[in-house]
């Protein structure tokens, strides 16, 4: 099936009316998501996961994936209407966009981000439609060694694409992948490290985890920041459209931070905010008004929110094409792609077509769902911030709970939650970075398999594996990034002596 | 607690975490490295472990710089949270859904600055409602069932 053919078969699939709700629904979760401040994206796809078994894996990967998107348009609002951007990657809106809502010029500022993230999402699902099929083929030639060295690459760029130190990040690296050796091995089924408890024979599920690090603690920061309720600024519809020299101002920073953004996406770690603080570095270097950045530059709001999008698309090719998350939302919708019984990897696209296609073709969809919810119905968005953040503290902390209880009906699944969330409310304190550990922890099965495997393949010469191609090539890349500030340093030393 | 002295706690206690990883995973057979068995991964991941807790050990001790947020400031809020938290799962299993459930809701409202004892469990009474609604009943989970009788 070529990318065209592809398409259409996905928007057969994405326009069923099962479907279009999940769509829907997943849209509409991410937006209030991104709107409203604790649970994330992250823990919201947790949360929901179990509602998706009553889905076929296509309808319950669509919804996912659409709160996963959908939270990136919802978390601009609050950047630009409140300085309080709902998600991560709305940090940088907040420079721009909540200048010009103080200029009174709200309206534009929300019409841009929502044409520029549609921009975005149609740059991603073309991306999507025709590397997505390219990287399979690759990733067929790929055996275990590859795999392993692919792993290992997406952690090294990981350790170094956050805010922690190189050892926090392999402390929180390790601390994953110890999570991840708990339960059966995966070659000889011996049971390791479960304490006496039945359950953990079959490994610490991702789900409890990954909510407690994203929700539970997030809960418990609100609770020391004290967040209060504010009053948003107003907008009217009539006020939304932009003025000619705001278009004018706004497509090249949408077009470069589309393509931009969809390439961050391709690689590990926090990559839609890095692309949102390069496409601001970037627009503010190119732009003939720089003095203007910070002060209400319309291109400050385009480029950036573009750039977030973008990433949150891109970041979708590791997983539906290789079958590896390289973000912690990935690694959520790798969980439901297991749960669902879909075989991830490189073959998902022959054996499950309308799977691959139907995600593919449906952020189109949902990204003009999202269009639509986003500009006329900006209004009602806006008023949930009116709600009281205790009203909002006490239905999440709930939610959390319930939500971890329902997926297997066990408490030692809350227990997880509680502790999990707890640490990692202590953790960013000490500057570790949880979201690490999430990842390594959903990438340690793949990696230990494919690493015992490999090392079967080559009959214990273990050099061997260094001596294929791609996986060497991964490993420098891996090694090159691991060492690159302290080389650029190096080399910023000699040019100055 | 300062700063310096909760980094130095954190760098030991993974550095413990990591050695007891290490330890457990020599109880486990390591096989050759043609047939390697099940104790060599959890081995290099308590060796990664362990060598990166004790360079950050090595870094609180010769890091000078400030952490960002105080370690201790306003953590009355969240502890109590965290005793909310934890009273909702030692009592979910033993007197059922409501009871924690309401509990859990009034200390959260009182945490996040609601005012008014009535008004407090008046909401909480509104929530738990909705939850039960939402989760036995409509998605059919099953809480867990009382072990305690009144």
């Amino acid at each position: 099936m070529n990318a065209l053919d592809g398409i259409l078969f996905g928007f057969s699939v994405a326009f069923e009316w099962r479907n279009l709700l999940a769509c829907f629904i997943g849209v509409l979760i991410g937006t209030v998501v991104g709107v409203l401040p604790g649970i994330g994206p992250v823990g919201a796809m947790a949360l929901l996961l179990p509602a998706t078994y009553a889905l076929t894996p296509a309808g319950a990967l669509i919804m996912l994936a659409g709160i996963y998107y959908g939270s990136m348009y919802g978390g601009s609002t609050t950047a630009i209407l409140l300085k309080v951007p709902g998600e991560v990657s709305s940090v940088v809106t907040t420079l721009d966009g909540y200048e010009m809502a103080q200029r009174g010029r709200a309206g534009p500022a929300l019409f841009v981000a929502a044409i520029g993230s549609f921009v975005a999402g149609t740059v991603g699902v073309v991306g999507l439609a025709f590397i997505g099929p390219l990287l399979s083929k690759v990733a067929l030639t790929f055996g275990p060694p590859e795999y392993c060295a692919l792993c290992l690459l997406g952690l090294m760029v990981l350790s170094r694409l956050t805010d922690s130190s190189l050892s926090r990040a392999f402390v929180m690296v390790a601390a994953g992948l110890a999570l991840s050796t708990v339960g059966m091995e995966p070659m000889s089924g011996t049971s390791r490290f479960t304490f006496g408890f039945l359950k953990m024979s079959q490994g610490i599920d991702l789900v409890p985890i990954a909510m407690g690090m994203f929700g539970v603690a997030e809960l418990l920061a609100m609770a020391e920041r004290e967040l209060k309720t504010q009053a948003p600024i107003r907008v009217r519809l009539r006020e939304l459209l932009p003025t000619k020299e705001d278009w004018q101002r706004s497509w090249p920073p949408i077009t470069r931070g589309s393509i931009m953004g969809f390439l961050f996406g391709l690689v590990p770690g926090p990559t839609a905010m890095i692309a949102t603080f390069t496409s601001y570095a970037l627009e503010r270097k190119l732009s003939r008004h720089p003095e203007q950045f910070g002060k209400g530059a319309i291109e400050g709001v385009a480029g950036p929110e573009a750039a977030n999008n973008g990433a949150a698309q891109g970041a979708f090719i590791p997983l539906l094409t290789l079958g590896i998350p390289f973000a912690p939302a990935s690694a959520m919708l790798l969980t439901a792609l297991l749960i669902h019984g879909v075989q991830t990897g490189p073959l998902m696209m022959v054996n499950n077509p309308e799977v691959f296609w139907g995600v593919v073709s449906s952020m189109y969809v949902g990204n003009f769902m999202l269009l639509v919810l986003n500009l006329p119905l900006i209004g009602v968005f806006v008023s949930l911030l009116r709600l009281p953040m205790y009203l909002i503290a006490s239905v999440v902390a709930l939610l959390c709970l319930v939500g971890t209880y329902a997926i297997s009906n066990s408490m030692l699944d809350i227990w997880v939650l509680l502790i999990s969330g707890v640490a990692a409310y202590l953790l960013r304190k000490l500057r570790f970075e949880p979201a690490i550990l999430v990842l390594a922890l959903a990438l340690g099965p793949i990696l230990e398999r494919s690493f015992l495997q490999s090392l079967y393949l080559v009959q214990g010469e273990w050099m061997e594996i260094f001596q294929r191609p791609i996986t060497a090539g991964m490993i420098i890349t891996g090694l090159v990034v691991l060492a690159a500030p302290a080389l650029l340093r190096q080399f910023r030393g000699s040019a100055a002596g | 607690m300062n700063s310096r002295t909760a980094g130095l706690a954190a760098a030991v206690l993974f550095l413990v975490i990591g050695s007891g990883q290490i330890y457990m995973s020599l109880a486990l057979p390591r096989g050759t490295l043609a047939e390697p068995g099940p104790g060599v991964f959890p081995l290099l991941v308590g060796a990664l472990m362990s060598a990166s807790s004790i360079a950050c050990l090595v870094l609180a001790i010769v890091e000078r710089t400030p952490l960002e947020f105080g370690l201790l400031k306003d953590a009355a809020r969240p502890a109590v949270l965290v005793v909310a938290l934890a009273a909702f799962l030692v009592l979910l299993p033993r007197v059922g859904f409501i009871l924690p459930s309401l509990l859990l809701q009034v200390v959260t409202l009182q945490v996040f600055g609601m005012r008014g004892v009535w008004r407090r469990l008046a909401v909480a009474a509104v929530i738990t409602a909705a939850a039960v609604l939402l989760f036995e009943t409509l998605l059919g989970v099953q809480f867990p069932a009382p072990t305690w009788s009144f």
